[in-house]
């Protein structure tokens, strides 16, 4: 085999640039510390992180959509409490009035229960951030308005003729919608309207009409049972909100994981590779001086 | 009879062939380095031997010629794996590029900016009457829009480049066959002459080795040292003798292709830069093309979908005016075939409801679709509805409530109002052409988060239902004929064109390695060792001294002759 100066030259030269190449590509890996930088460079990997990474952003979004949700539902427990708390005081006055020793001094209960109504009905149009708690979707608008008579006292409560029941929902997960607010008419018109039962109650220790005051209260009574319902339902719904937004985070680490062992490089291998690319480098480099060197030139006379 | 003059002149011709051999030395270790330069011998031959009584006598050297080192199979297998590789570089060349112009993965390529979109949508879901939050919405989907246009002028731009390149390198043979000719010119005079023209047969390999890498050739050497030139793969013969024939591209509007002839005449090259680049350029399925319409789909699919439930839902805020984005081609023509994107759905109808100032309802109507419908029946229905103005110019309809009072959409069965791109979330329908609806930058409120009532138009402020339902796109399985998402379906998108880069480079190194081995084993023939060369030098000297030693014999003996028998 004849071996031609040409031949060594192009040898040692393609030797040096493979060399180098393998070199550059260690040290773009550890430049960004990614093994993927292009989807060439492993093709269903890449393919990998596109999707672990979509998964991470949907998951954020429904960790905040989870949190909004959340805080909704909170601030509509803080008013159910209250009417549960104004709920209870009336079914007092009521039994309070309704013993016959209270003849003729139930003016005061009245004049209390009447007071509880309008406390009922403030919280009724509670509102958070601008946003009416029992509206439904129609949270602009004041869900109830009361006709007063000449003395100022509420006579009558009519819901928004444009609904109170409408449901908002959350997305909380992958096809998982939950809804975060509570149909204004489960709390105060389900099977007893709050209002009304006040108002009667109110009405009745006003007329001393003892019989009244007794089927009142025990309206009210169920008022609070329907009241400590819905209560407990958006407790409920908090806590289902809470294990889902737990689940989310572990998914959200889990993906992030399966991203940074797809995606990322194993910054020591690559050192150690490194090493041994620098190695060949050199060698081929000293390999290539020694044998460009020798020539008969040097041995003729 | 032999004589001491025959022996004189056997040693001239011996200094004659030893000199020429050393010049041819001295030569191959000039053109050492010399790209496409064969090493060269002096063919020596005994010359016609004296016969003499009792036997034959050798009458010195005679120089036959001086010959060119070379394998012309190794020639032809070159020409073959040459033409390969250099297509699929080009080939490599136009993958990677793409690869590039996506940009995955990263935090601002494509899938970010499609899953920043959902996340701000998602937040629209959470907070619906947030003013705020839907102008974020609407600015991650300019960002998207922005990034769509982008890629899609990039890859435009690298249609263009491969265009001009093309038209450069089918120049560039050109030049190469016009060179080849005008060799052939001068290679015809010297062999005429008896003569071997190496140093034009060298330089007629290394333009054959030139073409090759552009266009794909294979060749037949004839007689007189020429060669006959022939596309490979049959198509058709480019040079022949001094006859050199011109190629050229065009391009076919009705394919999209942009093609290379031979002499006028469309045809295929097989192999070859050139080749390598028409496939980039043209492959329907392949290429720019390919990451083209994977970009338009990706593009088109779910700007519908948000339209459709953009037309649908509607906002706290009303309308006073709107101009449908997709014009037809003619009001007066059936809708179904006015050139719209997506055609509406006949028979249908759809709501309008007019408001007075104080928001109650004023006015109510139904506009109603047959397959007749045309867009200025459409305009008709709407005028005067509730005190409505509507028009119809250059193929848009406008309209417009009096002051004071807004409208608004509703119970669309013909998803006409989609159709026109009345209250459409996006315009245009290519990656090329998609925006945001400018109206909807205009007034951001009107983004739709929430579903009118059937019976009145009003939405309530915080229904996000419609929300919720552009938020669902993301999961939905509306590509690939309704398997894929749009995150799947563009992660697939992404893996092709980087396996295809991948294959591509693995294969450029392969066949690099097969063109690498020809060249070794061509360099081997035909490569010159200064080791060698050296040592033919001192042979060559040797034998000259000897040569003009055996002259000053025959000089001695010729003086012996002359002055000691003639006294």
């Amino acid at each position: 085999m004849r071996i031609t100066n040409n031949m060594i030259a192009d040898q040692v030269l393609s030797a040096i640039m493979g060399s180098r190449n393998r070199l550059t590509k260690i040290q773009e890996q550890l430049a960004t510390t990614k093994r993927i930088n292009r989807p060439s460079d492993d093709p269903v990997g890449s393919n990998l992180v596109l999707q672990f990474s979509a998964a991470k952003a949907a998951l954020d979004a429904f960790q905040r959509a989870t949190d909004a949700g959340q805080e909704f539902l909170r601030a509509t427990a803080t008013p159910l409490d209250q009417i549960a708390e104004v709920l209870v005081r009336a079914k007092e006055v009521g039994l309070q009035g309704s013993s016959d020793t209270m003849q003729g001094a139930r003016g005061a209960l009245a004049a209390e229960v009447n007071q509880l109504l309008e406390e009922l009905f403030s919280q009724g149009n509670a509102r958070f951030a601008d946003r009416y708690l029992f509206g439904g979707t129609q949270t602009a608008a004041a869900p109830f308005s009361a006709t007063r008579d000449a003395a100022g006292q509420i006579t009558a409560v009519t819901a928004n003729p444009l609904g109170t029941d409408a449901a908002v929902e959350a997305a909380v997960a992958d096809g998982v919608r939950v809804r975060t607010n509570v149909a204004g008419s489960s709390v105060f018109s389900g099977t007893v309207n709050l209002f009304n039962s006040l108002i009667a109650l109110r009405d009745a220790l006003a007329a001393e009409d003892t019989a009244a005051i007794v089927s009142a209260t025990s309206a009210v009574d169920r008022g609070v049972a329907q009241v400590t319902e819905v209560s407990g339902a958006v407790g409920t719904i908090i806590r289902r909100l809470d294990a889902i937004r737990s689940r989310n985070q572990k998914d959200l680490t889990r993906f992030e994981y399966l991203r940074s062992s797809v995606q990322d490089a194993d910054i020591a291998e690559l050192y150690v590779e490194l090493q041994k690319r620098e190695q060949a480098l050199e060698a081929s480099l000293a390999a290539g001086a020694r044998a460009l060197q020798p020539s008969l030139l040097d041995f003729l006379a | 009879m032999s004589s001491l003059f025959g022996t004189l002149w056997t040693a001239k011709s011996a200094l004659f062939a030893n000199q020429l051999s050393l010049q041819t030395a001295s030569n191959n270790v000039a053109n050492a380095g010399t790209k496409g330069y064969s090493r060269q011998r002096v063919d020596l031959a005994e010359s016609v031997p004296e016969t003499l009584p009792f036997c034959q006598v050798g009458t010195g050297v005679t120089v036959d010629g001086v010959r060119r080192i070379r394998d012309q199979f190794l020639d032809q297998q070159y020409l073959r794996a040459e033409r390969s590789l250099a297509e699929t570089e080009a080939q490599h060349d136009t993958w990677a590029q793409i690869e590039a112009i996506l940009g995955e993965p990263s935090d601002t390529g494509l899938q970010a900016d499609m899953d920043r979109l959902f996340a701000s949508l998602q937040d629209l879901a959470s907070y619906p009457t947030d003013l705020t939050t839907k102008r974020t919405v609407l600015e991650e989907a300019q960002v998207l829009t922005g990034n769509f246009n982008r890629l899609d002028a990039d890859l435009d731009a690298l249609t263009r480049n491969l265009e001009s390149e093309i038209r450069a390198r089918v120049e560039e043979a050109n030049g190469i066959l016009q060179e080849l000719a005008d060799l052939h010119r001068q290679i015809q005079v010297v062999t005429a002459s008896g003569q071997s023209p190496n140093a034009l047969l060298d330089q007629r390999d290394l333009l054959l080795d030139n073409l090759t890498a552009l266009i794909g050739v294979t060749r037949f050497i004839r007689e007189d040292g020429t060669v006959v030139v022939t596309l490979a793969g049959g198509g058709g013969v480019i040079l022949e003798g001094v006859n050199a024939a011109t190629l050229g591209t065009q391009y076919a509007a009705a394919t999209d292709s942009y093609d290379f002839t031979l002499n006028g005449i469309v045809v295929t090259p097989a192999g070859g830069k050139i080749s390598g680049l028409l496939d980039s350029r043209n492959d329907p399925t392949g290429y720019v093309k390919y990451a083209r319409t994977q970009l338009d789909t990706l593009a088109a699919t779910p700007a519908a979908e948000f339209n459709r439930i953009q037309a649908a839902g509607s906002s706290a805020a009303g309308m006073q005016t709107i101009t449908s984005q997709n014009a037809v081609s003619d009001p007066a023509l059936a809708l179904g075939s006015a050139g719209l994107p997506v055609p509406p759905t006949v028979p249908g109808s759809f709501s309008v409801f007019v408001y007075d100032a104080t928001g109650a309802v004023s006015a109510s109507g139904t506009v109603s679709l047959t397959a007749a419908t045309t867009l200025a029946d459409v305009a008709s229905q709407l005028n005067g509805l509730g005190g409505l103005t509507a028009s119809v110019t250059g193929g848009q309809l406008s309209l417009s409530a009096p002051a004071g009072s807004s409208f608004r959409f509703g119970n669309d069965t013909s998803q006409a109002l989609a159709a026109l791109g009345l209250n459409a979330f996006f315009t245009g329908s290519t990656a090329r052409t998609l925006a945001v609806n400018p109206e909807l930058l205009a007034r951001p409120e009107l983004l739709a988060a929430g579903y009118p009532d059937p019976a009145t138009g009003i939405v309530g402020g915080a229904d996000n239902r419609a929300a919720l339902d552009m938020v669902a796109i993301r999961e939905a399985k509306l590509l690939n004929g309704g398997t894929a998402t749009l995150q799947e379906f563009y992660a697939a998108t992404v893996g092709v064109v980087g396996a295809r880069t991948a294959a591509t480079a693995n294969q450029a190194e392969s066949q690099d390695l097969v063109v690498k081995t020809i060249q070794n084993q061509r360099e081997m023939i035909s490569g010159v060792s200064i080791d060698e060369e050296m040592t033919d030098l001192v042979r060559f000297q040797r034998a000259f001294e000897a040569s003009s030693r055996v002259i000053r014999v025959v000089d001695e003996l010729l003086s012996t002759v002359v002055n000691e028998l003639i006294v």
